[in-house]
């Protein structure tokens, strides 16, 4: 008896091999952005929680605490983008922090929440700018405003653009003038309409400086997308908070909550088809009992290119064992021409099923 | 208590005071102590000119010349020496006082003792030092005076008086002496004297500032200052020849700095590691119709050329300084700050995954067309 082969050999695993792995590294990037925006939806959440139980003089005094450090830098002309920046920042800033999530650590540095419905954007925002936390979210540009609205005050959210992790501020170009943004800080909902959009120098801090009496949100991320060399700056001015933007907003908030979803339908989905892979490769490596019906004079069985004919032997019988699969079987009988697809119903059966075509 | 004119001038480097012999008319050395006997040329309307050249030194080793090698009656042709101008001399005619009791004035070796001794009479006449260091004024030759209820005429005894508040940040210079005339006529007339009083500068005035980082307040070096007064420029001069750049703030060190309006001359001064901008100076004054120094009170500017590295020149680059004013900081705000927020994309993501799957699908399919 001939040697029993293995189900798998070193080919067919290597092609597994390839197919999972190509799989995976196109799907990380969806994939993680997805876990990112779920985890972030649950930051959110739970800032928003701690927000509404908070009675209305912690909130007030947490406001004016905001309030006034704003008008102590809009005093001091400070200078955006600075306090120990630029240790926390590398100057690759590729986000080459090895410290996991941590979602205790970034609920404390949650100040408010960024809401873009155009992109689907729910993010939170952070106090202050690390290259840890930009991973995870919008962050604070260390010397502008806290976003609580108000005359002369700029805030400046920075946010990545490009990384592989999340999506965050990728897709902020796409927001064009007249474009609308929310910020929810405490129990207060803002609205910025975007009114310019600005290349700048990594240097050109200046333009990030309070206009006095003006309420400005700049957002900021890398351009051109890939090479980073410059900042995109979109700025918003404060307009009257509406209904629709609040349901807006609640939309982008679901959305980012049901991607995460979304994406494990699709992994249940993907591991099925990697079933199904590897029941064709174990059905492809083992040979099956292929019968022709009987009072065939001529069989022609194809497979692709690949094609061969087989004649009915001394008992008039077509039988030959070929690797499982999926066939043509052309049968030429007396009365005429039948054509077959010959497949493996089962991975334990013996011989190949044929269906008339 | 009475001092040798001679042991003041070689004790008291700073104040130098001329004694001189007394020269008659004919050419004779007379000492003064015949004065009385004497019976001299007498001209009541001879005139001498003396021209006062004030010096000014912060150090022995700056002036190596002492009075000595000083000719009377040559101008020095030493233009490099430092002068201060606006000085003023009282001169005071003490002929009446001096010949009433002519011994009593001279010390032993004949000279006249200026000293406390001559008291100041009558007007004087002011001598005030230009913008050479140099005041020119004619004086009699001889003075009438009464001895022994006799008028005559004798030569004159004149006795200088430097007005300390003219030369603040100096030492006093004592008064001093002078007998006319002084050497021999020529056609007539007698010669121009030069006289050179010294001043030790005793005092020195700084010119310093800070710059630092506008948000830590933390001292930088590295930043480029031009210091102006006006619209002129310090060079700092070392042996006379222009130092290009100072990075380093010395306090203990007066430097020589002249003034110009050249901008090409002007020294760059460079933030020392503990931020500090400056240099240390004698007290304003003029070389050759160049300002040097530093004024008492002065107001100057601080004009920042370049910031250190990764820092922002400002706006505004002029900031005012004073001589007074010490603590005067300079901030420079970093660049470069913001946060680098891009990645390299998903690109090679999808194509290195993309093609992994391609990969094995095609394999897979090839694997199962043979048979």
């Amino acid at each position: 008896m001939a040697k029993q082969k293995k189900a798998l050999g070193l080919i067919d695993i290597i092609i597994m091999l390839l197919i999972i792995a190509g799989i995976g590294v196109l799907a990380y990037p969806f994939v993680s952005d997805a876990y990112v925006s779920y985890k972030n939806q649950q930051v959110i959440d739970g800032y928003q929680q701690r927000e509404t139980h908070k009675n209305q003089a912690a909130l007030k005094k947490e406001y004016q605490s905001y309030q006034a450090k704003n008008q102590a830098m809009a005093t001091a002309n400070m200078a955006p983008g600075v306090s120990g920046f630029n240790a926390a920042v590398n100057a690759q800033g590729t986000a080459q922090t090895s410290e996991k999530r941590n979602q205790k650590k970034l609920a404390s540095q949650t100040i408010a929440q960024l809401t873009i419905p155009k992109i689907g954007l729910s993010l939170p925002v952070f106090n202050h700018t690390t290259d840890w936390l930009l991973q995870f979210g919008a962050c604070l540009l260390d010397g502008t405003s806290y976003p609580t609205g108000g005359k002369s005050t700029h805030a400046v959210i920075s946010g990545h653009r490009g990384v592989p992790n999340a999506e965050l501020f990728t897709r902020l170009p796409e927001l064009k003038q007249g474009d609308k943004f929310f910020i929810r800080i405490g129990n207060k909902k803002l609205a910025y309409q975007v009114f310019s959009r600005r290349v700048i120098e990594p240097t050109e801090v200046s333009s990030l400086k309070i206009k006095p009496g003006q309420d400005l949100v700049t957002l900021m991320t890398c351009t051109p997308y890939m090479i980073n060399s410059q900042r995109l700056l979109i700025t918003g001015r404060r307009v009257p908070y509406h209904a629709a933007d609040a349901e807006a907003s609640k939309w982008a908030e679901l959305w980012n909550k049901l991607k995460f979803y979304v994406w494990l339908v699709a992994i249940a989905a993907l591991l099925l088809l990697m079933g199904r892979l590897l029941r064709g490769l174990i059905i492809g490596r083992t040979r099956y009992l292929l019968v022709v019906p009987s009072g065939a004079s001529r069989a022609v069985v194809r497979r692709g290119r690949h094609q061969r004919t087989f004649t009915p032997d001394d008992e008039g019988r077509i039988e030959h064992k070929l690797p499982g699969g999926r066939y043509w079987v052309t049968v030429e009988t007396a009365t005429g021409t039948v054509r077959y697809r010959a497949s493996i119903k089962h991975l334990k059966d013996r011989q190949f099923t044929l269906k008339r075509k | 208590m009475k001092k040798s004119f001679l042991k003041k001038a070689l004790v008291m480097a700073g104040a130098a005071l001329l004694a001189l012999p007394l020269v008659l008319g004919n050419g004779n050395l007379v000492s003064a102590a015949d004065g009385d006997g004497a019976t001299p040329t007498t001209d009541p309307v001879a005139k001498q000119s003396i021209t006062l050249v004030k010096y000014a030194y912060t150090n022995k080793a700056d002036f190596p010349t002492e009075n000595t090698s000083d000719d009377i009656f040559t101008k020095s042709t030493d233009t490099t020496t430092k002068r201060l101008s606006n000085v003023t001399f009282n001169v005071y005619n003490v002929s009446q006082q001096y010949w009433d009791n002519p011994d009593h004035y001279q010390d032993k070796d004949g000279q006249i003792v200026a000293n406390g001794e001559l008291k100041e009479a009558g007007t004087p006449v002011a001598m005030k030092t230009d913008a050479n260091g140099e005041a020119t004024a004619s004086f009699d030759v001889f003075t009438k005076v009464t001895i022994k209820d006799k008028e005559v005429q004798r030569p004159s005894v004149y006795v200088f008086k430097e007005d300390p508040l003219t030369t603040q940040g100096y030492d006093k210079q004592n008064d001093f002496a002078l007998s006319l005339p002084q050497g021999g006529l020529t056609d007539g007339k007698y010669q121009d004297l030069y006289v050179y009083p010294k001043n030790k500068s005793t005092s020195t005035f700084d010119l310093k500032f800070k710059k630092i980082d506008s948000i830590t307040k933390d001292a930088l070096a590295g930043a480029k200052f031009n210091i102006m007064k006006g619209n002129l420029y310090a060079t700092i001069l070392k042996d006379g020849t222009r130092v290009a750049t100072v990075d380093q703030y010395d306090e203990k060190n007066p430097v020589d700095v002249k003034w110009t309006s050249d901008k090409s001359e002007a020294t760059e001064f460079i933030s020392d590691k503990d931020g500090y901008v400056g240099f240390v100076a004698v007290i304003e004054n003029t070389q050759n119709g160049v300002l040097h120094g530093i004024a008492e009170n002065g107001k100057y500017t601080a004009w920042e050329v370049d910031a250190p590295a990764g820092y922002e020149v400002p706006a505004k680059k002029d900031t005012p300084i004073t001589e007074k004013d010490n603590s005067v900081e300079i901030p420079n705000t970093p660049k470069g700050l913001l946060p680098h927020t891009g990645g390299a994309g998903i690109v090679l993501f999808v194509v290195l995954g993309a093609a992994l799957v391609v990969l094995g699908g095609v394999a897979y399919n090839k694997r199962r067309t043979s048979f």
